[in-house]
């Protein structure tokens, strides 16, 4: 009874994990691909603009640009401002603010009379890019599209291109993902021990692929369960804060912002005017002057009821140490007098602080340099490969007759899926080539770049699917993107003379890791693609040398036959 | 080696209703019990604990509806565990 019972929780999680784990594969190839490029996200943001490493914080005149946002017929009294340097190319400062408040008077004269055209936009919210050199105003909407080869990677890793449902796309493949992990786990439980020792070469292609799949799953297993929960919770963050807001704040989003990030909670205003104000450059330089023996790399400013008597200036400041694992400080100060309002010191986090940064420091792999990053990056080509041999299984447990009727939409499916995880390869290697040689004059430069980008995988999905052979879709691929690869450091010593030597000694570190990266990633490839020898099935191949062999023994024995018949009839005689 | 069929539910409507449990069910169900355990216990540690915990019970969850034979029973429980988180919201917040 228990056995049967065994049997049947067996398969059940069997084919759940088998079916959430093909729904997800190749979105979650992407996820992981895209992700492991991404880490390096300011290292290829840096690459591509030719930038130096910036670790210092760049000074920014707040005074003047506070100037230039008054000049612009904003109405500043009261207002909420954000001001920070945004890494982009070219870098700009931002400057965000929410619509003033509309006080309805007790007359309600407020709702009878409509504002003028002038009127509601001095109090609207607004969003402008200012030049940090100039201090122009460069543009006023937000720009959700990147103009940066890294950043374009990172939102490809959550199917940003896929307007506002992309990210919840991302969030249910990284929730299935957690589902395909515990029941690939349950499954495997156990053979966990023994199946890690094993890997049938010699056997049928199916036992080499599940092989592949169960030790390198087991190999990667705590860093693919980061991956599940942290995904989910970046894809899926609507569900958890909206109920929350709902239940535990009455729906008051101030309240639950004073909770979470306390430093960015609403004040009252006094609705007097400030008359002397505190210089804003002296409070930010006095809030960094405190972290001077370290690094502060970047400064986040938030402004409160500008202008009131009870104006507030909180200053966020990422600070970067090797003696803390967090990095973050805060210090609000009042603009009336200077004072400390409330601080948050470096390394002094609340437990919920200290979990949504841990989170973000995992995820995002920041804690230990170029070594973790390192590390990420291969496990999560890993991880790429588990999902791929999982495919691989799924598609040679259904090679046989049982399935000839399905056959042909199998190898399809296979040779789409393979088309489009493979080459995704070669598609990030020619946009990094890409965009070394395309005119910069040309108008919606990184537009264009990105369609002849995803035109490029399009392409070799086709040919994928045209060609329906497995080992020349990975084959071909991997030859691609070794050739694009290799070339990637010589286009760009061509193109702007940075050669990886020139680069060393100038301290362009990012422009060389890249570029030496690239190099040495796409000659394993290269080297890869051909030496690799098609698959055979050695089940198969038995099987053929055991039919041969009968069939000559039958050969033998009917050639036989005869003589024995006469050596029979002989000794009958 | 696809799982032996004799052993998973054959009926459409069966499969449609545990998707559905699965999804739905199992995240409504962590959501309120969050929601429930952040009222009673103090929502200082339960929300910053549910960011991460929220998808590992939900999961956990979906492991439950598939590992019960019959759809309908896992519908039971996991209505349950709603009914009773809401109701200890309902208490909590009067």
């Amino acid at each position: 009874m228990e056995n049967k019972e065994n049997k049947r929780n067996y398969n059940v999680f069997f084919n759940t994990h088998t079916v959430s784990g093909i729904v997800i594969s190749v979105g979650l190839f992407i996820c992981f691909f895209a992700g492991a490029f991404a880490l390096f996200m300011d290292n290829i943001n840096h690459w591509e603009a030719n930038d130096k490493n910036g670790t210092d914080y760049a000074i920014i005149d707040y005074e003047r640009v506070i100037k230039v946002v008054e000049n612009e017929g904003y109405n500043m009294q009261g207002r909420q401002l954000g001001i920070f340097l945004r890494e982009d190319n070219p870098s700009y400062i931002q400057v965000n603010s929410q619509p003033l408040e509309v006080k309805k008077d007790s007359t309600g004269t407020e709702k009878t009379q409509k504002p003028s055209e002038q009127d509601s936009i001095a109090k609207a919210g607004f969003f402008l890019k200012i030049d940090p050199e100039s201090y122009e105003i460069k543009a006023k909407k937000f720009d959700p599209h990147t103009r940066q080869l890294g950043t374009f990677l990172y939102h490809l890793h959550y199917f940003n291109q896929i307007p506002t449902f992309g990210i919840y796309l991302a969030g249910l493949i990284s929730i299935f993902f957690l589902f395909a992990i515990i029941t690939g786990v349950i499954v495997h439980w156990r053979k966990i021990v023994a199946n890690f020792f094993t890997f049938r070469l010699k056997a049928s292609l199916k036992n080499l692929w599940t092989d592949a799949h169960t030790a390198l799953g087991v190999i990667g297993l705590p860093f693919q369960f980061l991956y599940a929960v942290s995904g989910s919770l970046y894809g899926l963050t609507i569900l958890i804060f909206i109920p929350a807001m709902l239940v535990l704040f009455d729906g008051d989003q101030d309240k639950m912002i004073s909770y979470i990030a306390p430093g960015f909670e609403k004040t009252e205003m006094s609705n007097k005017t400030l008359e002397n104000r505190q210089n804003i450059n002296q409070l930010v330089e006095r809030a960094v002057a405190q972290y001077e023996d370290k690094t502060v790399t970047s400064v986040f400013l938030n402004l409160t009821n500008f202008n009131d008597a009870n104006a507030q200036l909180n200053i966020n400041m990422n600070v970067e140490t090797e003696k803390a694992f967090y990095s973050n400080a805060n210090v609000k100060y009042s603009l009336a007098s200077g004072e400390v309002v409330s601080e948050q010191k470096l390394g002094d986090n609340s437990y919920t602080d200290s979990v949504i940064l841990t989170i973000h420091k995992l995820h995002f792999a920041q804690y230990g340099g170029y070594f973790i990053k390192a590390i990420y990056f291969l496990l999560a080509l890993i991880t790429c490969f588990v999902i791929l041999s999982g495919v691989m299984v799924w598609l040679e447990a259904r090679n046989n007759k049982r399935y000839e009727k399905k056959k042909m939409f199998n190898t399809n499916v296979g040779a789409v899926y393979l088309g489009i995880c493979m080459g995704l390869f070669p598609a990030i290697a020619f946009f990094f080539g890409l965009t070394k040689v395309f005119p910069m004059d040309v108008p919606g430069r990184f537009g264009t770049m990105g369609s002849i980008f995803f035109t490029f995988w399009f392409a070799y999905i086709l040919y994928a699917y045209v060609i329906k052979d497995f080992h020349k879709i990975n084959k071909h691929a991997l030859f691609l993107g070794g050739i694009l690869g290799i070339m990637i450091p010589f286009v760009n010593g061509a193109q702007t003379g940075l050669w990886p030597w020139e680069s060393l000694t100038q301290g362009y570190v990012d422009t060389f890791f890249i570029d030496v990266s690239w190099f040495f990633l796409g000659l394993i490839s290269l080297i890869t693609a051909l030496s690799v020898q098609r698959l055979v099935s050695h089940k198969n191949k038995r099987k053929e040398k055991f039919q041969i062999k009968r069939l000559e023994k039958k050969e033998d024995i009917s050639t036989e036959i005869p003589v024995m018949a006469v050596t029979d009839s002989s000794t009958a005689d | 080696m696809p799982a032996n069929k004799k052993y998973l539910l054959n009926s459409r409507l069966g499969r449609t209703s545990k998707l559905l449990a699965a999804l739905f069910g199992s995240m409504v169900a962590s959501i309120s019990l969050h929601l429930a355990l952040a009222l009673w216990v103090g929502y200082v540690y339960i929300i910053p604990t549910s960011i991460y915990t929220i998808f590992i019970v939900w999961v956990a969850f979906m492991l439950l509806v598939y590992w019960i034979k019959k759809p309908w029973k896992s519908w039971v429980l996991l209505l349950t565990i709603i009914l009773v988180s809401v109701g200890g919201i309902v208490l909590g917040k009067m």
